[in-house]
C-alpha cells in the first residue's frame, strides 16, 4: 500500500518502476484539474476525457524523462494544452459528419431542456460567451480561473511572454463583460458593470 | 460589496466550474481505462543528454581543425589580396595645404597639383 502523502516526485520515481498504484494516486490528485482545463479549451466533454486520460498515459510512458526536480503541475498543464490544441486543429480539418452531430447531441455536455432551465441564465450566457472566445483567450481563461495560475505560471506553461498572457486575459474579460452587458438575461450583473 | 471586476471574475469562475463538473463514476471509469492502457504500454528509457562521439566524428573534427589552420597559414603567407587593396588605394591620400594646392601621395612621395 502506497502512502498517498508521497510527493509528486516520489510518485514519479515509483511510476518509473511501473508502479500503477503510484500512477493512480497522481490520477486521483490531478485528473479533475486536467479534465476541467481540457473541457474549457475544447468545449467538448468526450474530447476532454480522452485528453485527460492521454495526459496520464504520458506520465507513465515518459516517467523516465520527467524532471522530478521541477513541479509536475506545469508539465501536466503544458501537455493538456498541447493535446487540446492538436485536437482542435484536427477538428477544424475534419468536416463534421451527421454521426458526430448526433453524438454531440446525446453527450452529457448537451443538456435536456428541463435541465437547461435549471441552470442560471447568467451562466448560460457566460458559457456561450466563453465558447465564442478565440482559442488563445480560452486557454488563458481556463488556466487562470479554473487552475488558479498566475500570469507568470501561465506564460511559462504556454512558453510566451507574460505581457501576451496579460493581454489575452484582458481581452477575454472585456469580451465576456461586453456579452454580459449586452445580454438582456444578465440583469443585475450588467447593471453592476454599467456603473 | 464586490467590485464589478470581482463580480465578473466570480461569475466566470462559477460558470467554468459548473461547465466542467465531472461525476465520480466517470472518473472511476477513466482510471480503469488509463490503468488498462498503462499496463499494456512500455515506459520509455531516459534520453541520454551526453553527446556520443564515434571514432569517425573524432577524425572529421581533426580534419576540419587542420583545414582551418591551413587556411589561416595560407592567408598569412600567400594571400596577396590585402596588398592589392592597399595598392589600389595609394592615390586616395590627398592633402590640401594652407596655400590651397592639392597634393596626393604616389608611392613614397607626394606629388603636387595646382
Amino acid at each position: 500500500m502506497i502512502n498517498s502523502e508521497l510527493t509528486d516526485a516520489q510518485l514519479i520515481e515509483r511510476v518509473r518502476e511501473n508502479d500503477l498504484n503510484a500512477l493512480g494516486i497522481l490520477f486521483d490528485r490531478y485528473y479533475n484539474q486536467v479534465y476541467r482545463s481540457a473541457v474549457v479549451i475544447t468545449q467538448d466533454t468526450a474530447a476532454a476525457e480522452d485528453i485527460a486520460q492521454e495526459c496520464f498515459l504520458k506520465i507513465h510512458r515518459y516517467a523516465n524523462r520527467i524532471d522530478t526536480s521541477l513541479p509536475l503541475i506545469p508539465w501536466l498543464y503544458r501537455v493538456t494544452v498541447n493535446l487540446s490544441y492538436t485536437w482542435i486543429t484536427r477538428q477544424k480539418r475534419r468536416s463534421i459528419s451527421l454521426e458526430v452531430v448526433v453524438d454531440r447531441l446525446i453527450s452529457p455536455n448537451w443538456l435536456a431542456p428541463e435541465q437547461i432551465a435549471e441552470h442560471s441564465e447568467t451562466q448560460q450566457q457566460v458559457r456561450a460567451a466563453i465558447h465564442s472566445l478565440n482559442l488563445n483567450q480560452r486557454v488563458v481563461v481556463a488556466l487562470h480561473y479554473l487552475s488558479g495560475l498566475n500570469l507568470e505560471e501561465i506564460a511559462e506553461i504556454l512558453n510566451c511572454p507574460v505581457g501576451t498572457v496579460k493581454s489575452r486575459l484582458h481581452y477575454a474579460r472585456e469580451n465576456l463583460r461586453r456579452v454580459l452587458e449586452t445580454s438582456n438575461l444578465s440583469g443585475e450583473v450588467a447593471h453592476e458593470f454599467a456603473k | 460589496m464586490n467590485s464589478p471586476n470581482e463580480e465578473l471574475d466570480h461569475i466566470i469562475r462559477d460558470t467554468l466550474f459548473a461547465q466542467s463538473h465531472l461525476p465520480r463514476t466517470r472518473k472511476q471509469t477513466a482510471w480503469e481505462k488509463v490503468r488498462y492502457q498503462a499496463a499494456a504500454q512500455t515506459i520509455l528509457q531516459p534520453m541520454s543528454v551526453q553527446p556520443v562521439f564515434s571514432a569517425q566524428d573524432n577524425w572529421s573534427r581533426l580534419a576540419e581543425t587542420g583545414h582551418r589552420f591551413y587556411r589561416w597559414l595560407s592567408a598569412l603567407a600567400i594571400d596577396e589580396s590585402s596588398y592589392d587593396r592597399a595598392r589600389q588605394q595609394r592615390y586616395r591620400l590627398i592633402h590640401i595645404n594652407s596655400f590651397g594646392s592639392i597634393s596626393y601621395q604616389a608611392g613614397y612621395r607626394w606629388v603636387s597639383q595646382v
